[in-house]
């Protein structure tokens, strides 16, 4: 279905009418569309930035109330002069 | 493949020409500005090597203004390598700048949405203006598929516009098919049921008529 340059706007004038007898009985109160619309333009209305309070990081404990410490790598565990 | 910044800089002065004046309220008028913007896009974006095509609200325009008048223009850019880059240079050229999902110029706003194009496509040409855009059997099979399955009684009342507008001027080899695949054919049979009757039509008729149909899906 794609090919030859058409001229759609010779077609708009009957449309048109056709359109404008239609919308002497259609009332478009209340009816509904997807929220993205985009002549909504929702996405310019600035948002007001909410602070919320930022959760601390855990930091786990050993038995003893002190930091644990990091897994050692394992080059680390190899034995020594090995 | 043409690649002249002077061809860029011509372009965003006609832009600007277009916009000049802001963008209509009148449909027909409204039209034609979204015809120019589009054959100037289509312009730019060709000359390096990418594919635009028009799909959504402003395709319905072009086939028949005064249904459904858009606030963007929705564009599918197809190219054989990075789009993205090759469109961000091009829409900057041109004097566009990136506002959410949306690029902007005055009261113009151009969103780029991932393709591929769902549909057949042409390449028109309105008053000298050339670009490409989906058929109008398209955005008909969207806005009635959005009826049935969203329950959108705008897009109820879209696709009854097109159905009038459109008359026998409709490709239903293509649209047949595309439709009983979603699932929407009885939607298409009983709007057109209130193509030619002259019964007013609502939301509340069109949201009545969009439950019986989900209704009967539900039961078979």
């Amino acid at each position: 279905m794609t090919g030859q340059k058409r001229d759609p706007s010779q077609q708009w004038a009957i449309r048109l009418e056709r359109i404008r007898r239609y919308r002497e009985r259609s009332n478009p109160t209340g009816m509904t569309r997807p929220p993205r619309d985009p002549d909504e333009r929702e996405f310019l209305r600035p948002v007001r930035k909410v602070r919320t309070q930022r959760r601390r990081p855990t930091i786990r404990l050993n038995p003893r109330g002190t930091q644990r410490p990091r897994p050692r790598s394992p080059s680390q565990l190899r034995p020594r002069g090995a | 493949m043409m690649d002249d910044p002077h061809t860029l800089d011509r372009l965003g002065k006609r832009l600007e020409e277009v916009l000049a004046s802001g963008l209509a309220d009148e449909p027909v008028t409204h039209a034609w500005q979204v015809a120019e913007v589009a054959g100037i896009l289509h312009s730019a974006l060709t000359a390096r090597g990418l594919t635009p095509t028009l799909v959504g609200g402003s395709a319905i325009e072009i086939h028949a203004p005064g249904i459904y008048m858009s606030g963007d223009l929705d564009l599918v850019i197809e190219g054989p390598w990075d789009v993205v880059a090759v469109r961000d240079e091009v829409f900057q050229a041109l004097g566009l700048t990136r506002v959410g999902r949306h690029w902007r110029r005055g009261d113009l706003f151009v969103e780029t949405v991932p393709g591929p194009v769902a549909g057949p496509t042409e390449e028109v040409e309105v008053a000298g203006a050339t670009f490409r855009v989906v058929r109008k059997e398209v955005p008909l099979r969207d806005r009635l598929v959005g009826f049935k399955h969203w329950r959108h009684t705008a897009y109820g009342d879209q696709a009854i516009a097109m159905l009038i507008a459109f008359g026998d001027d409709l490709d239903m080899d293509w649209l047949e098919p595309e439709l009983r695949r979603e699932d929407a054919l009885d939607a298409l049979q009983a709007l057109s049921g209130l193509t030619s009757s002259d019964v007013p039509v609502t939301h509340e008729r069109l949201l009545a008529l969009g439950h019986q149909l989900n209704q009967r899906k539900s039961a078979s």
